[in-house]
């Protein structure tokens, strides 16, 4: 006698054999007084269980307001709102913090590759050094196309020539940083939607939140 | 009102059709965490905390057979129960040796009707049954308290321990055959209830 043959023997007694096995169980129960034994006994054990009477709840098991707290049901689609603005908060921070580690990575990369930096100067290359020596004399128009990656300058003239112009074209600037956005590698219009899905879905969850709980505090007066 | 109108109003934060559910059900939902954790207190504690936790997930309840949902949340409280138990073994000392004056208490007789000896021998067939309950492995007790004692179908069992089926086939047949074994123990102990079940074994 195996354990798969008490198995078969069990479920034989609660009707779960299938119609093949059912019928090689039934003549093997007939030719072995052994296996009618086990099921007999299995049978015994099982009405042992089914006879015994059910314990009564010592007390009553009602729930009070008390117990379930101020907290009612929520509706299925509360936590699906609040997963999304969840979800979308998490994404938007990730952009964040993509955005802000790639122009570094860019930066380094084109550090190695200079062609990169410069090929876009638009003043080509002999407009190169009139920069260098008289910055402010750069007429803001040049200045425009301008890489995003200024930093990694071949020599030092290039970095000392950075702060003369930050203060000599301040619009410039501004408009380098709306160049640079542009390179980055989440797009602005994607944060502003992953930060509409967030507002917007942790609103929606909130005011369901807020309904269900003024619905339940009048239904409990 | 139905059951199903009592559900659907319970899982829109009345709590009064819940209380209606939970007086109908408590006796099953308690006698089972009782018949699993072998000790009143605690069933109790795991019975209170299923109903409570039934009450904040009834919206998860998608129809079928409420009662085997419910005896899935008493399941799920009685594992909780068990494990803190496991966490805090000091205080598992006591409840166990107070495990025979409970089984005496008053309310195991289910029948008026018995004599004073038929009372004495039904409670200590119970006892001896709890007895032999409480030395079976967790999920062989578990699985054949809710098959043979609460009469769940293979299915129902399966989704209320999220155990595969095949798994508690095999559990119920050695858990039966178990029990068997360590109610023959009891043969002498508890002569009447085993004369009837030897004659019909042998």
């Amino acid at each position: 006698m195996n354990y798969r043959e008490v198995e078969r023997l069990s479920a034989y007694l609660d009707g779960q054999l299938g119609s093949s096995d059912l019928a090689r169980l039934e003549s093997q129960l007939q030719s072995d007084a052994s296996l009618r034994a086990v099921l007999e006994d299995l049978r015994a054990a099982r009405e042992l269980l089914r006879k015994l009477p059910t314990r009564k709840a010592p007390s009553n098991f009602s729930l009070t307001r008390k117990m379930v707290g101020a907290k009612p049901p929520m509706p299925r689609a509360y936590p699906v709102y609040r997963l999304a603005a969840a979800f979308a908060t998490i994404l938007l921070l990730f952009t964040f913090a993509v955005n802000g580690i790639a122009p570094r990575l860019t930066s380094f990369a084109s550090a190695a590759a200079p062609a990169y930096g410069y090929g876009g100067g638009g003043g080509g290359p002999e407009s190169n050094p009139a920069a260098t020596e008289a910055p402010v004399a750069v007429p803001p128009s040049e200045l425009l196309p301008m890489p995003t990656a200024p930093v990694p300058a071949q020599d030092g003239a290039r970095i000392l020539e950075t702060p003369s112009l930050k203060s000599s074209a301040p619009e410039t600037l501004g408009a380098r940083q709306v160049e640079a956005r542009n390179k980055e590698p989440v797009p602005f219009g994607w944060q502003v939607g992953l930060g509409l899905i967030a507002i917007i879905s942790g609103v929606i969850a909130w005011m369901i939140n807020r309904s269900t709980v003024a619905r339940w505090r009048k239904q409990s007066k | 009102m139905d059951e199903l109108a009592l559900i659907r109003a319970a899982q829109n934060g009345d709590l009064d059709a819940f209380n209606t559910l939970v007086l109908t059900y408590q006796d099953i939902v308690f006698n089972t965490a009782v018949r699993i954790l072998g000790e009143d207190d605690p069933a109790a504690d795991a019975t209170q905390e299923a109903f409570l936790s039934a009450f904040r997930s009834l919206n998860m309840f998608r129809g079928g057979s409420f009662k085997a949902w419910l005896l899935r949340t008493v399941t799920n409280a009685c594992y909780d129960e068990l494990r803190r138990q496991k966490r805090r073994p000091t205080t598992r000392l006591e409840p166990d040796a107070g495990d025979g004056e409970e089984m005496d208490s008053p309310r195991w007789l289910v029948d008026p009707s018995m004599s004073p000896e038929q009372k004495v021998e039904a409670e200590e067939l119970q006892h001896a049954i709890q007895h032999c309950l409480n030395t079976l492995p967790t999920e062989f007790r578990t699985v054949v308290v809710l098959a043979d004692i609460q009469g769940l179908d293979y299915i129902e069992v399966a989704a209320a321990t999220r155990v595969a089926l095949g798994t508690i086939k095999s559990r119920l047949a050695r858990a039966r055959l178990r029990l068997r074994e360590c109610m023959q123990g009891f043969g002498e102990l508890l002569p009447s209830a085993f004369r009837l079940q030897k004659e019909r074994s042998l």
